[in-house]
Formats: structure tokens, sequence, C-alpha cells
């Protein structure tokens, strides 16, 4: 056999297109790899696809009488719709930075698949900055706002429409870097 | 080892890790999420396997274990359950959740890189080994003569050649593929690739069947309310068939129209209450649980108000209220109310919650009807057939049992099973001769049940006893001349009956049924 007459360079050159195709492949992998790492592509906060569109109504149950402001009564003005649960720790952390913000904007809470004894029990010992409180017993209106997990809060216009979402629990950095700035760009479009 | 045997092996080892690889089994679906109907659930199954679970990394919400992910199997279905078709279901949720959800991403433009790939990599695979080819073939003719006995045998020699290979490999996927379609999967035998078509389709029509049958009765009641206006009957019927299709509106109108007509019936505004909370997916609301406070402020009997009250207890984990509440519903039920099974089923939970024991029906009886609860509908119906069997045949060794008459006769008025009914109330009559309750109930039944001639010398027996026990009593004339009358003896029947009527005070308004049939008899003369 005479195999070891050297080819011609275009064969080399074929030779070489599968190398330099997987070494493309393996930088754009590798780059997508170190974005999840570093937490800059992160699936839990990719944009809700309910973004612009009218926020899905609340449950039906609320707290108690006097938590029971439906969200048609913010008509008019930016509500931030908080999903929490009294058996999730970080929105217990998240309790005085939410306080600090109802300052600023109402804040309503969702009890997601929380017990009704245990939201009263949870609000009455850490503080209740909410200016309503529903129970979302299943969770089903957790579902149709797309909610991943709690604590997780969404950004509705005076309009009634999302403009926000925000998966986790809201410290003062949240409000700083993403909640004030899109409260300024609502009232400066207003 | 021979280099052709070691790639035959090679390849034989990845064609059957191949066909295995259809009959996975996961295991993150517990049995109690799964449906009854096995083609609803295959459907389930199918469409959890298409969606992400979000919170994991890369799993279906068919093999997650995570809490979102089994209630999105839950709400597919449920989805499922009502009717909608897989496309719809998956559109809700991507609806909710995104693209992100969808395992398999759609064809649009943000994707058409995506799923074109490929087919871009599998034609630039073969530009390269084209060109390979050319520049192989400017090589010697030796070279081309090697390279061509190599495409067609693996050794020098020539004794086991690709094509037995490739026709091993077509073989081994061709055969697991078959028995996938004809056997159906390891997991859901039942539902063969082939028949499963068929099957689904038959249950979309039976659900299209059921669809619209509910709307026509809906629309029947709607016009038989609008014709009588004025009837209660008529806008009770038309909330019912509205409840049955989920017209809530309807429903609410109806039962609206009802209770003005019957100028506030507590019973109709506790049917509100219910069409309150059903609407809100079985929860008891506030405006639902301010309606059942002013029933039962008015009437504390109100059944349905009872009921409702204690499940909006219960919903508040308030289980200690809501066992007063269905407690006392169950001392003011009678054994054949409607509500009864599904009572005592809440009862037993909400002591169970609340960590109270109460009194259940204990024995043998009720732990075979705890295991009943597991068993299919066959399977469970066959059992009580025989546990009801057992009873009789013990009644008929030691018949002085007055309890376990009872009980033999009201499973059996459950089964609606006529003879086995009529043996079980003549037995009880025979059991206990003198006393008139059993003879009464034995009669009363036969009246109702328009059996003619069947079950005549039973009745004869019952009245002898009843006659026997009081030759004076209204009871005894009434059926006398009833059973007289039946089997043709027109003489005694207008005997016993001139005298029931002597007996009779005139204001009752038996009297006047009695008079005509009298009449009717003596006219017959």
């Amino acid at each position: 056999m005479s195999t070891d007459k050297p080819r011609d360079s275009r064969s080399r050159l074929v030779f070489l297109i599968p190398i330099i195709a997987f070494i493309g492949f393996a930088a754009i992998a590798g780059a997508a790899l170190l974005g999840t790492l570093s937490g800059t592509r992160n699936s839990d906060q990719l944009p809700s696809v309910l973004i612009g569109k009218s926020a899905p109504d609340l449950p039906i149950t609320p707290l108690s009488e006097d938590m029971a402001k439906p969200l048609e009564a913010f008509q008019g003005q930016p509500v931030l719709i908080n999903f929490m649960a009294s058996w999730c720790a970080p929105c217990r952390a998240e309790l005085p930075a939410l306080a600090l913000l109802s300052e600023e904007v109402a804040v309503i809470a969702v009890a997601y698949k929380d017990k009704h004894q245990d939201t009263a029990t949870f609000l009455e010992t850490y503080g209740n900055p909410y200016q309503a409180v529903w129970m979302d017993y299943d969770g089903a209106v957790g579902r149709s706002y797309g909610l991943y997990g709690v604590p997780e809060t969404y950004l509705i216009d005076g309009n009634g429409k999302i403009i926000l979402r925000h998966a986790g629990p809201v410290f003062r950095d949240v409000i700083d870097t993403i909640i004030r700035p899109a409260l300024a760009k609502l009232s400066e479009a207003e | 080892m021979d280099q052709a045997l070691k790639s035959y092996i090679a390849i034989c080892f990845i064609a059957i890790f191949c066909s295995l690889s259809t009959f996975t089994v996961s295991f993150a679906v517990s049995p109690e999420e799964q449906l009854s109907d096995p083609i609803l659930e295959e459907r389930a199954r199918a469409l959890s396997q298409q969606l992400r679970c979000l919170v994991c990394q890369n799993q279906s919400i068919d093999d997650s274990d995570a809490d979102l992910a089994r209630d999105l199997r839950l709400e597919v279905r449920t989805q499922l359950q009502s009717g909608k078709t897989d496309s719809d279901i998956l559109e809700s949720i991507r609806s909710q959740y995104g693209d992100y959800v969808l395992l398999k991403p759609p064809v649009q433009t943000s994707t058409y890189l995506l799923w074109v790939m490929p087919v871009i990599l599998l034609l630039f695979a073969a530009l390269i080994f084209w060109m390979h080819r050319r520049g192989q073939s400017n090589t010697t003719q030796h070279t081309r003569s090697v390279r061509d006995s190599a495409e067609h045998t693996l050794t020098e020699d020539g004794h086991i050649s690709v094509k037995p290979l490739l026709v091993s490999v077509t073989l081994i996927v061709a055969v697991s593929m078959i028995a996938y379609s004809q056997l159906g999967r390891p997991d859901l035998t039942s539902l063969p690739l082939a028949n499963r078509s068929a099957a689904i389709e038959d249950a979309r029509l039976a659900s299209d069947a059921r669809l619209k049958m509910a709307k026509e009765t809906l629309a029947a009641a709607k016009e038989n309310a609008l014709r009588m206006p004025m009837s209660v009957d008529a806008q009770l019927r038309l909330a019912m068939a509205a409840a049955q299709s989920n017209a809530f509106v309807t429903e609410q109108k109806a039962l609206a129209a009802a209770l003005e007509l019957t100028d506030g019936d507590l019973s109709i505004r506790a049917m509100q209450a219910e069409a309150i909370s059903r609407e809100a997916g079985g929860l008891v609301t506030l405006p639902a649980r301010q309606i059942l406070a002013d029933i039962l402020e008015a009437n504390p009997d109100e059944p349905r108000a009872l009921y409702l009250s204690g499940l909006a207890a219960f919903q508040d984990e308030n289980f200690e209220n809501a066992l007063t509440y269905w407690q006392r519903l169950q001392t003011l039920s009678t054994d054949d109310a409607p509500w009864r099974t599904m009572l005592s089923d809440n009862i037993a939970q909400a002591a169970k919650a609340a960590g109270i024991p109460v009194d259940t029906p204990s024995g043998p009886d009720a732990d075979m009807l705890a295991a009943a609860a597991d068993m299919s509908i066959e399977d469970r119906q066959e059992m009580i057939a025989a546990m009801v069997a057992g009873l009789e045949e013990k009644l008929q060794d030691t018949p002085d049992d007055p309890a376990g008459w009872e009980r033999l006769i009201q499973s059996r008025r459950v089964l609606n099973d006529r003879d086995g009914l009529m043996r079980a109330l003549s037995g009880a009559a025979n059991a206990f001769p003198t006393n008139p309750d059993y003879q009464l109930a034995l009669l009363e039944t036969l009246l109702q049940s328009e059996t003619g001639n069947l079950y005549l010398t039973l009745a004869e027996k019952a009245v002898r006893n009843l006659q026997a026990i009081d030759p004076d009593g209204l009871e005894y004339l009434f059926f006398a001349g009833h059973f007289a009358n039946m089997r043709g003896d027109t003489d005694e029947a207008l005997s016993a009956w001139l005298r029931l009527q002597d007996k009779l005070p005139e204001d009752v308004p038996f009297a006047e049924r009695l008079a005509a049939q009298i009449a009717a008899l003596q006219s017959q003369k």
C-alpha cells in the first residue's frame, strides 16, 4: 500500500474543518456555561412572557376582611404583587425591604400555597407591610402568573399591565437597581 | 479478538441500547396523581414529557419530584379532564411560562437556526466526505482498490461483510419498534401504539357526547324557564342544568329568580351559597359565608348550609368547628340522605386532622369497606355484593337480629336489587311477625314498586301478620283492601275499605281518595 504518499494541501484543509467547527461549538458552550456559573445567564430570571399583558386575577379569598383590597382598587397607580409564603425563609428576609418600599408604592401579597393561620401568624410576628393579602391555597394563581417559586414580585402599572417580574427576594439593592428605576420610568411615562 | 467481531458486538450493543431507551420508566408520577382513565393518563404522561421542569436542570416535569413540576402535572391532568386538546394544554401553559417551558422548542423565526442546524451540519459533513473522497481518488489506483475492498468487507479474507451488520442493526430496531407498537410500553401495556388513536378517538367522542347532552339539557331547561317564568321548579331545574355545564352566570340568575318567586326560601339561599363556592373552584368564599351565616341564623338546621359551613371551617383548618357542623348535619339526616356517605367521609377526615377520635362503624364490615376503597369499581361492587350475600345467609340461620335485617334492607336498597330487597323485607317481616313496622315496610315497598302480582303471596302473609297484631288497625284495613283488590277479590276489598272509611276522620286528605276508590269498586260490581 502506498497510503504514506503525502496528500495535497486541499485535503489537509478539509481535515481541519471539523476541528475548527468543534472548537467553535466548544467556545459557544463554554461561554454559556461560564454565564450560568457566574449568574448572568439564569433561567430563573428569564423575562416573563406576561410582560405587557394584563395581570391575571388575584385569588378570591383574602386573609381577612381588612386585607381584602382587590387589584382594581389600585387602578391609576402602580402596585407590587409579592408572592410569598410563611414557609419560605427568603420571604421573611425581604420583609424589611418591602416595608421600606411600601412607603413609595402599594404592595400586596399573595400567600402562595400557604395555610390561612400560618400566613396570619407570620405577618403578626414579623410585621405586615402589605395593603392586601390574598390566599392562593393551591398555587393556581401563582401558576397563572408563571411563578417559579416564592418569593417573586411583579410590578403592575396603573392600567393593570405587568411591567416587571423579579424572582427571588427583594432586598435594598434590588429596590435601587431594579424596582425604583422601573417606578421612575412609569411616572415619567405619565 | 478479531477486529470485525469487535465492531459487530459494539454495533449490537449500540442498537440494543437505542431500542432500550424507548422503555424508560419514570418514577416521579405518584399513584394518587394518576387519572383513572388510562387514555387520559397516557396523554397526560406524553404531555408531561414535553414540559420542562422550570426549577430543575433539564428535566421534564414527568421525571421531576419538584413541587412546581407536580403542580404542573396536576394542572395538565385537570385540563385533560375538562376535555381540552393536547395543543390547547401546551399553549395554556406556554402562555404563562413562555417557550422555555417546552422541552421541544417551537419552530418560529427566533428558532430557525436551531432547527435548521442539524441539516446544515449533515450537508456540511457530506461535503467534507465528498471532498475527501475526491482527494483520495486522485491518489493511486492501488489505494482505490484497497479502499473499494474495505467498503465491502471488514477483513482482508472477506468472511464478515458490512451487509449482515446493517441488516442485523435494522432488524433489532425494527423488531423493537413493532413490539412497542403492538404490545405497548411495559408500564402501560394496556395501550399499544396501534390501538391508541382509536381509543383516544372513542374517549373524545364520549366526552363530546357528554358535553353535547349537557348543552342540550341546559337549552331545554332555559326554554322551559322562559315558558313558565313563574315556576320555581323550572328555575331550579335551569339552575341545576346550568351547574352541570359550568354556566355559573345562568345558574346564579336562575337561583336569584327562584329566590324572588319563593320570597327568600332558605334552601334556595343555600344553593346560592353553593353556586358561589362552586364558581370559586370549591372554596367557600366570604360572600358565600355571609349567606350561610344568615341562613343558619334563621334556621340552624338547614342541611346545605350546615354542610357548606363545615366545609368553610375545614378550609380554614378549623377542624373542630367543621366537625361540629357536620356532626350536627349527620344527626339531622335520614339514613337514605344522598350525602350520607360523603358526610361520614368528611367527618372522618376532619376528625383525623383535628386528632379527635370519632365513633365510626367498626368491625369487619368497616375494615372491609376501607379495603374496598383501594379496589377497582368492579372488584368493589363484587366484594360488596359478596358481603351482602354473606349477611343474608347469616340472617337465615340467626333471624333474631333486627340491626342485621335493617342493614341488609338498606344494602339491597342501595344496590338497587329489587328481588333481594323483597327477600330481605319479607325475611324481616317473617322473623318479627308481631312487629308492625316490618310488615308495613314490606307492604309499602310492594305498593310502590308496581310489581303487579309477582309478590302477592309475600303481601298476603304480611297482611295476615298485621291482622294478628290489630284486626281493626287502619294500616291493616288499607292493605287488606289493596291486595284483595289486586288479586281481584272485589268483595273483600270493598268490605275492608268500607270499614276503613268508617274509622277514618273525614278531614284527612286520604279520605277523599279512598271514597273515590270505593266508588270505582262499587261501579265495577
